[in-house]
């Protein structure tokens, strides 16, 4: 039984060594060690017939046979599963390969820069207002502080829908006049949207274009909460380290008035093209609110104050997203994908 | 404006360093423009503010530099002019309502050339020199802002001015430039015969030359929009005219002349030969204006002293009295923009210095946030329609009248609204619909070569709702084309599937249940291939379809076009906040099956879908997977939450389903798996 036992070992190690894949090793296993058919396990079964002293001698010879076809099973396994890992290997894989953007649907830059403008004054306490762009002489223009015949009305050329009556806003800030009807100080908004004026069409002037104004109304509101305000603005848009200047400057609309400059990025305020060689370049028109236009809306000039700005804002979007012509920006012209 | 600095300087002392004085007049609210130098000559070019006229001569901006460094003022010389003659015939007024204030009087003169100071001082304007009388009129007028003119007694018919409105068509011929016909909106400073002037310009006819031996000499104040209007329709602009549009001080044009008699007396030997006219109806007396002292810190932020307030208030000119918490102000008449406290309160604080003012955030209370709720759902949709993979574009409610026409095809549309005086004649009307923009922008992209373009925009349309009722109409709309993988292939199939899986998507952010049904009156979509979204509750929400097929062929479009509109207003009556839901895996596996059929002309397989859907609890899921010619295979997910399907219990659903295709919509089943 001995010999046979050897035999067994031999044989099944050859076959062992020799199995090319984990199915192979398989089939090896159930060929010696199947529970009804096995070699190993027939062989274990004649154990019994067997004398006591013969048992115990070839009993101990055939678990040492049975434990080394089990460490070798076990160890060309793992052998397998390791080289079958390697060969998975085989395909040549480069991790630097440029990827395809999947499909996404891109926002026009006008709305990203109002969304991060409308950010930074929503966290400053400000809602967002809107209004028609048909709009009255009334609301254009009269609770400006522009009646008819303001020198400085002749800055603003209108189209008009019916002359006189009806024309489409010359600015945002035909709504702030609605505002200030509408709502009771105090309120602070925010008002992106369009405007239009008769232009003679280039790359920098267009029939319609966009505007960011904003008001604040109400008791105790000072040049001091406005410089405040748009300061914080200016760092939050266009960076922590920009300068701002206040300086006197005339609107119809507010008194005192106010331009805000900051400080000119592309010479480092030393004097270049861009900024007309001042160092300073134009963002903003602002000041308190007019009391002319507080009395229209029945508001106490006494006792309720306020400040607006206003800014184009197609030159920032055409700044930030390198865009030189603003018929471009609203001409469809932007290539998504 | 431009201001040489070293004629600037005889009226007040400059700082040093130019920078210092530029630097501080910007602040004030006089920008600096540009700065020239010629050797060791400045001058200054400064942006001026609208309503400072009084700055548009020299000595108005040494009055401010006195007003800020505090350095004396020194105003030129002048002569008292000869006494007023009540009964003077020099000058007959005949158009009142044009005029606020008309000085004249009569002058014997000696004309020569000027003196070198003078020339130079012209030529920094690029005003030529012509002799000393003509020389001197400019020079004041550059001096004081004030425009004044003198006329050749001798070339006037009859001696005399008149001041009347033109006579439509009359000619005019100014000292420079050609023939102009003139209207009856216009003033004209005539002889007995031929406008001698305009309020902006004077004639070729009645100049000063080398032979004139006495003169006129006029400074007036006009009705400032009744300059400008002349000026405008003329086209022409001068420095005088420049002045006269301008609210300018009534009250300053005797200072003016005093100067210019001072010069004329010194330079040309000027001799009156009668008294002053003066035509001034409304004296205009100095105006007193009350500023709380308390309103200045609560405007400004900043604290000034009395004292400071008073004194920068005398330094502009004007009297001050301090008395109980105000100031009582005189203000002095050249300055024409200071009607109000607040006026007042703005000279205080520029001459202080704004860079003074502290910085402080924005206290009080948080107003509530009033964001309309429009503007909320219009970023709902915006987000949604991003993530669907539309990309957006803005443009502008005005388009071309070509366009219009084009899209207008079918008589549908309302009248639209139009511009009456546009720059382009050819683009005057406002958009009735979004679709014109975007499909216009989807076929650039194609022809850019884009193998794809999918579009949209949140706007406003318009439309006359009746004559002379304009509306105005929030709407969000997009666009899809797409260059088919094989040349020929037109199906239009697929592609609606795509529109609506988009219109799904965004209904589904929205969390708004809807049907498409077939038909509708969109005039720029294709009648048969239109159909209408509507709310459970019937509200017409939008259109989806096929871009007319005209409208194709005419904008010269490779492709079909699909579309939608969506009506925002309506959307917003049902949004209440996007709800969307999430569920978790099922425990229990699903059961899927295929159905297979024909469809017809008339099928509405979205309706027929639907109440497939609803005819039993455990289907959870009925999807169009297949489009194939005129076959369509639809897909049923049947599902429980509580255990595994089998084909017992789904055969019934399936006969039922069977059944409502067959019986209610005529869709006849080709293969069942």
């Amino acid at each position: 039984m001995q010999e046979k036992l050897l035999n067994i070992k031999n044989e099944a190690l050859a076959q062992i060594i020799n199995a090319k894949d984990i199915e192979e090793l398989e089939d090896v296993r159930v060929e010696y060690f199947s529970k009804s058919s096995g070699k190993l396990t027939m062989v274990m079964k004649k154990l019994s017939e067997l004398s006591t002293e013969e048992k115990v001698i070839v009993g101990r010879f055939a678990n040492e046979v049975k434990k080394t076809l089990e460490d070798a099973l076990e160890s060309q396994e793992q052998l397998l599963g390791k080289q079958k890992l390697e060969e998975d290997k085989q395909e040549i894989v480069d991790i630097t390969i440029p990827g395809k953007i999947p499909i996404r649907g891109r926002l026009h830059p006008t709305t990203i820069v109002f969304r991060e403008m409308n950010e930074i004054f929503k966290s400053l306490g400000f809602s967002v207002a809107e209004g028609p762009e048909l709009e009255t002489e009334e609301f254009n223009f009269l609770r400006l502080n522009l009646p008819p015949d303001h020198p400085a009305r002749d800055l603003q050329d209108t189209l008009y829908i019916k002359d006189p009556g009806v024309l489409l806003r010359t600015h945002t800030s035909s709504i702030e006049s609605r505002i200030l009807l509408k709502y009771k100080p105090p309120f602070r908004f925010v008002i992106p949207g369009k405007a239009y004026r008769f232009e003679n069409v280039n790359a920098s002037n267009n029939i319609m274009f966009t505007q960011y104004e904003g008001i604040a109304v109400g008791e105790g509101i000072s040049m001091a909460d406005l410089k405040g305000t748009l300061n914080t603005f200016i760092k939050m848009f266009f960076g922590e380290n920009r300068k701002t200047r206040f300086r006197c400057k005339y609107y119809p609309q507010v008194e005192p008035g106010v331009g805000v400059d900051i400080d000119c990025p592309f010479c480092n305020q030393k004097g270049c093209n861009v900024c007309k060689y001042r160092g300073w370049i134009e963002m903003l028109g602002a000041g308190m609110v007019h009391p002319n236009m507080l009395r229209m809306a029945n508001l106490d000039p006494e006792k309720y104050s306020g400040f607006a700005w206003g800014m184009g804002s197609d030159r920032i979007v055409m700044d930030r997203f390198k865009i030189n012509d603003v018929r471009a920006l609203y001409g469809g012209d932007i290539m998504y994908d | 404006m431009v201001y040489p600095l070293s004629w600037l300087s005889e009226y007040v002392k400059l700082p040093t360093l130019d920078k210092d004085l530029t630097d501080r007049l910007t602040m004030m609210g006089h920008m600096l423009d540009k700065r020239i130098q010629h050797g060791k000559e400045i001058i200054i070019d400064l942006e001026l503010r609208g309503n400072r006229p009084d700055l548009l001569g020299i000595t108005g901006l040494a009055r401010e530099i006195h007003a800020y460094f505090e350095y004396s003022l020194k105003l030129p010389p002048t002569k008292k002019l000869p006494p007023i003659n009540k009964s003077s015939n020099l000058v007959k007024v005949k158009a009142p309502e044009l005029l606020e204030r008309f000085m004249a009087f009569p002058l014997f003169v000696k004309v020569k050339a000027s003196p070198n100071w003078l020339k130079k001082k012209l030529e920094y304007y690029g005003i030529p020199s012509i002799n000393n009388v003509v020389d001197i009129t400019n020079y004041v007028m550059l001096e004081t802002g004030e425009p004044m003119h003198a006329f050749d007694i001798s070339k006037l018919s009859g001696k005399s001015l008149i001041l009347r409105r033109a006579r439509n068509g009359e000619l005019f011929t100014p000292f420079h430039g050609q023939t102009v016909p003139l209207t009856i909106d216009d003033l004209v400073i005539s002889d007995l015969k031929t406008p001698q002037g305009l309020t902006i310009i004077g004639s070729k006819h009645s100049g000063v030359t080398y032979d004139t031996t006495s003169i006129i000499l006029e400074a007036a104040v006009y009705k400032y929009a009744n300059v400008r209007r002349t000026a405008r329709r003329l086209g022409i602009r001068t420095e005088a005219g420049t002045r006269h549009e301008k609210i300018l001080d009534t009250n300053f044009i005797q200072f003016s002349l005093e100067r210019a008699y001072y010069l004329l007396e010194e330079l040309a030997d000027a001799k009156p030969s009668d008294g002053t006219f003066d035509f001034y109806p409304n004296l205009n007396k100095p105006k007193t204006i009350i500023v709380k002292i308390s309103d200045i810190e609560r405007l400004t932020g900043t604290e000034i002293s009395i004292t400071t307030a008073k004194s920068i208030l005398e330094r502009l000119g004007c009297q001050v009295i301090f008395k109980k918490g105000v100031l009582e102000v005189e203000t002095p008449t050249f300055r024409t923009d200071l009607i109000e406290s607040a006026d007042l309160i703005e000279e205080i604080i520029r001459i202080y210095g704004y860079e003074r003012i502290p910085t402080r955030q924005l206290a009080g209370e948080i107003p509530s946030i009033q964001t309309s709720s429009n503007l909320l759902l219009e970023e709902k949709i915006r987000d949604s329609l991003i993530n669907l993979h539309i990309n957006e574009i803005k443009t502008s409610s005005i388009i071309a009248d070509t366009d219009y026409i084009n899209f207008a095809q079918t008589t549908n549309y309302f009248p639209p609204v139009k511009i009456i005086n546009p720059p382009d004649v050819n683009m005057s009307t406002l958009r009735p619909s979004l679709l014109i923009n975007l499909v216009s922008a989807a076929v650039k992209a194609l022809n850019f070569r884009q193998t794809e373009t999918r579009l949209f925009e949140i706007g406003k349309i318009f439309y006359q709702d009746k004559p002379d009722k304009y509306m105005e109409v929030n709407k969000a709309g997009f666009v899809i084309a797409k260059i088919p993988q094989e040349k020929n292939d037109r199906t239009i199939q697929p592609n609606i599937a795509i529109l609506n899986g988009v219109v799904s998507g965004l209904f589904e952010d929205l969390g708004i249940e809807y049907d498409i049904v077939s038909g509708g009156c969109h005039p720029s979509l294709d009648t048969k291939i239109q159909g209408e979204i509507r709310s459970k509750n019937n509200q017409i929400l939008g259109s989806v379809g096929l871009l007319h097929p005209w409208i194709q062929q005419i904008i010269k479009s490779p492709v079909s076009i699909f579309a939608a509109e969506l009506n925002i207003e309506e959307i917003l009556n049902i949004y209440k906040s996007s709800t969307g839901s999430y569920s978790i895996y099922p425990p229990y596996p699903p059961i899927v099956e295929d159905i297979s059929f024909e469809i017809n002309k008339d099928s509405q397989i979205g309706i027929a879908l639907a109440a497939v859907k609803k005819s039993s609890d455990i289907i959870s899921k009925v999807e169009v997977v297949d489009i194939f010619q005129n076959s369509r295979t639809i897909r049923i997910t049947y599902l429980h939450p509580e255990k595994s399907l089998s084909d017992k219990d789904i055969s019934p659903i399936r006969q039922k389903i069977l059944e409502i295709l067959k019986n209610k919509f005529d869709l006849k089943p080709r293969v069942q798996s």
